[in-house]
């Protein structure tokens, strides 16, 4: 069991807890016109401002024009270290060793569109938090992403205690493209209620996380428990929800599984309720469907749509009410929209209700949903799922020469290094329809068509994607079209497409893969961190029988030999693997430079393995090799140049099929250079 | 042109070149259309096996249209438009120019 024992909290609303609690108890929103850009012309002129930066001047007309050069001097790391020092500071955790405190950082658009990790680097760095470093970029189901994920590295034992949140500043891009998409309304956002559309807004919101065990020994105060979550892809659609609501409602029983709750046992759901048309009536048709007798409500209506931010800080607002016997109201509500929550808490101030048990939806762009099951049950005992192996099933790779073949991959040893963009991939022969998909979404698409080899349905699989920027493509595409026409004529397809996770949601359509989803970076290593993460998926839940752990790099300009391609791993959950598959036998994750503790974790019990293959440096590599061990060791920066998703995760590929060459039965895979270290051992499975 | 056609008609065959150009090269900068913009049929459909938009792109021809050509069409469903394929689009931009006889 997962504890939250710190919250920290800075929005519209103003600065710290006790600010959003006072906000919530007088009825007020903070809502406002925007000054900080120009917004003529553009669908709405309101937006839920931070007011720590009210004066400030965003971008210089000149920059304003230019998307990635509007570098605003509104660092978002600002905004984040706020609310996660009152967490941090909050939680009172003394005595950790810094090693085993981690980090997981939801945000839609980082600092300014380019950076990412190093947003979440900054955070770690202020609070010495020395452990895993992670970065969920699932658009606007980021921040309940990263709360799940947190969850499981406690459970798993990858750290001790956990800060789990997210953040994201209020753009002039993103909101030009929300105008763009039509989703913004002109007056204050009325979740369920007319007029449809939502408000942007901007905060951050963190919360930190124990185990129950470490937290009550300390005595700490303890705001809520986690119990579970579940992740999702509609596979439906770049922005608009699967009309079905079968996207959200299986992360939804997803959640409720891993918390071992009832559907019926439910008394309040925190809503995405967007305020959009789409949104709210699909939403409202699950809950009423699945969640018969709980109260629901959104809080938009008072700090806006805050994008990454948006579920932790909707949680936190959650929780200050229930821990005063209270739920959230749904501000601005004037009567039900047709097919919408008819009492939605509306009301000015919080609603007395005993809240037992409650989930947080999220429902984002590129399809993603995330469902996080929380409250103060203690009474429920949830049977754990025995282990299952994961077996690895498949594997694709595209780099610059398009598609590399078996014999490519073999060829992969340091003689020849793979540089520079990729000349295309032939789609049509994989079956899929490339023709509305950009360069990142096209070279995932491939891999993991390839990588698929459709054993396991593709309803019941998922797909975890390592991505450590915005595709380039589209960004620019986007940038062009407002330099060209003005922030009014925003490209509305060239804005879906450029979210972190628009790639995992374009791969998720285009072969039908609807199991958990999440888009996720460590910068360097990324690719085998979703490696790893998705075989402890498949090795603790049952509810995918396969995932795709994919990464995907397209050139941006920024770095010495860039190399663009993609590659994906396709793992699946065997109960009784057959002998001579390779299987993933163990792993470990630790912070930045740590290596030698993740390789440590992922080789417990184990002497020595037949190849090493490294992502970055470990100069002492061959201490993990067997004597005679007919591998060695192999540097991924060897044979492919740089691809901070891609590279190690073509490196697993690489490895894995000396594997099934019969070249060697084990291997050890570690990433050194990220914002967290990853080991990775695999293994031929012997007969019985 | 051809002497033996009446001169209105003339006059709406040209604009209709013209307007078809136009709706050629927008679309083609909606689709990142590698080719030369003339080669797009126009009899094509928009969606589906045709140029394989989606709602999306229909955002964006409606964008289009409103920023490019300044042709503003009421409503945001293109279906409903008539902009099922590119001639739609098409007969859509003459008819806001009162050039669709």
């Amino acid at each position: 069991m997962v504890v939250v024992t710190g919250m920290g909290a800075v929005s519209a609303l103003g600065t710290g807890i006790d600010a959003h609690r006072a906000a919530l108890w007088e009825g007020r929103d903070g809502i406002r016109t925007i000054e900080r850009f120009e917004t003529a012309g553009l669908a709405s002129h309101l937006g839920a401002m931070w007011p720590g930066w009210d004066g400030l001047v965003q971008t210089t007309a000149k920059e304003a024009e230019d998307l990635v050069a509007s570098v605003a001097p509104f660092p978002v790391h600002e905004l984040a270290l706020i609310a996660a020092r009152e967490a941090w500071s909050s939680a009172g955790v003394r005595d950790v060793d810094p090693r085993r405190a981690a980090i997981v950082f939801g945000t839609c658009y980082g600092q300014t569109y380019v950076e990412f990790s190093a947003v979440t680097e900054r955070i770690a760095n202020a609070l010495d938090l020395a452990g895993p470093r992670v970065t969920v970029s699932t658009a606007c189901a980021s921040s309940t992403n990263a709360i799940g994920l947190a969850r499981d590295l406690l459970l798993r034992g990858h750290a001790d205690v956990v800060i789990a949140g997210g953040a994201d500043a209020l753009l002039r891009e993103p909101f030009a493209g929300f105008s763009s998409l039509g989703v913004l309304s002109a007056e204050k956002c009325a979740p369920f209620s007319d007029p449809p559309g939502t408000t942007l807004g901007e905060g951050a919101g963190f919360v930190v996380l124990e185990r129950e065990a470490d937290a009550s020994k300390r005595n700490a105060n303890v705001w809520t428990r986690v119990f579970g979550y579940g992740l999702s892809a509609d596979g439906h659609h770049e922005t608009t929800p699967d009309p079905s609501g079968d996207g959200l409602r299986r992360a939804m029983r997803w959640a409720l599984a891993d918390a071992g709750w009832d559907a019926r046992a439910i008394d309040y759901v925190s809503a995405h309720a967007t305020g959009t048309h789409n949104n709210d009536r699909i939403e409202h048709s699950v809950i009423a469907r699945e969640l018969a007798s709980a109260l629901v409500s959104g809080s938009k209506g008072h700090i806006g749509h805050v994008q990454g931010a948006a579920g932790v800080l909707e949680l936190i607002l959650a929780v200050i009410c229930h821990r005063e016997g209270c739920v959230p109201p749904t501000l601005h509500f004037r009567g039900a929209r047709p097919g919408c929550a008819t009492d939605p808490i509306a009301s000015s101030t919080p609603r007395e209700a005993h809240v037992e048990r409650a989930l947080k939806l999220s429902a984002a762009f590129g399809g993603a949903n995330a469902v996080l099951a929380y409250g103060a049950d203690v009474a429920t005992k949830k049977e754990p799922i025995a282990p299952a192996r994961v077996v690895i099933t498949g594997h694709g790779v595209v780099g610059p020469n398009g598609a590399l073949r078996t014999t490519d991959l073999l060829a992969l040893d340091g003689s020849k290094k793979l540089v520079g963009a990729c000349r295309g991939v032939d789609l049509d022969a994989l079956g899929v329809d490339g023709r509305r998909l950009d360069r990142s979404s096209r070279w995932l698409t491939a891999a993991a068509a390839i990588a698929r080899r459709k054993r396991a349905p593709a309803e019941s699989t998922g797909l975890f994607v390592a991505a450590t920027r915005m595709p380039t493509e589209s960004s620019m595409r986007c940038t062009e079209s407002i330099r060209q026409r003005g922030a009014i004529g925003t490209s509305a397809s060239a804005f879906a497409r450029m979210s972190v996770n628009a790639p995992a949601g374009a791969c998720s359509r285009a072969l039908g893969l609807l199991g958990p989803t999440s888009t996720l970076s460590i910068d360097d290593g990324s690719g085998l961190l979703a490696i790893a993460l998705a075989a402890e998926w498949l090795s603790v839940r049952d509810d995918a029988t396969a995932i795709l752990a994919g990464a995907v790099d397209e050139p941006c300009g920024r770095y010495e030999e860039e190399t663009e391609g993609a590659a994906c791993v396709a793992l699946e959950r065997a109960s009784d693997p057959r002998a001579g598959e390779i299987a993933v036998a163990s792993w470990g994750i630790a912070g930045r430079d740590g290596a030698r503790d993740a390789i440590a974790r992922a080789m417990s019990g184990r002497t020595g393995v037949d190849g090493v293959f490294v992502d970055g440096s470990l100069p002492d590599a061959r201490e993990w090799l067997a004597p005679n061990a007919p591998l060695g060791v192999t540097l991924a920066q060897s044979f492919w140049g740089t691809a901070h998703a891609t590279r190690s995760c073509a490196m697993a590929a690489a490895a894995i099929a000396r594997l099934e060459a019969g070249h060697g039965e084990s291997a050890l895979l570690v990433a050194t250079r990220g914002a967290s270290s990853v080991a990775v051992v695999i293994e031929r499975t012997r007969p019985r | 042109m051809n002497d033996d056609v009446p001169e209105d008609l003339a006059l709406y065959l040209e604009r209709r070149e013209r307007a078809l150009a136009e709706v050629r090269k927008l679309l083609a900068s909606i689709i990142d259309f590698s080719g030369d913009a003339e080669d797009i049929d126009p009899d094509a459909s928009l969606f589906g096996a045709g140029l394989g938009l989606d709602s999306l792109d229909a955002v964006e021809i409606l964008i289009g249209l409103e920023i490019d050509l300044g042709i503003k069409l009421e409503g945001d469903d293109p279906m409903r438009l008539g902009l099922r394929n590119v001639n739609g689009v098409v007969d859509a931009v003459m008819r806001a120019r009162g050039e669709l006889q």
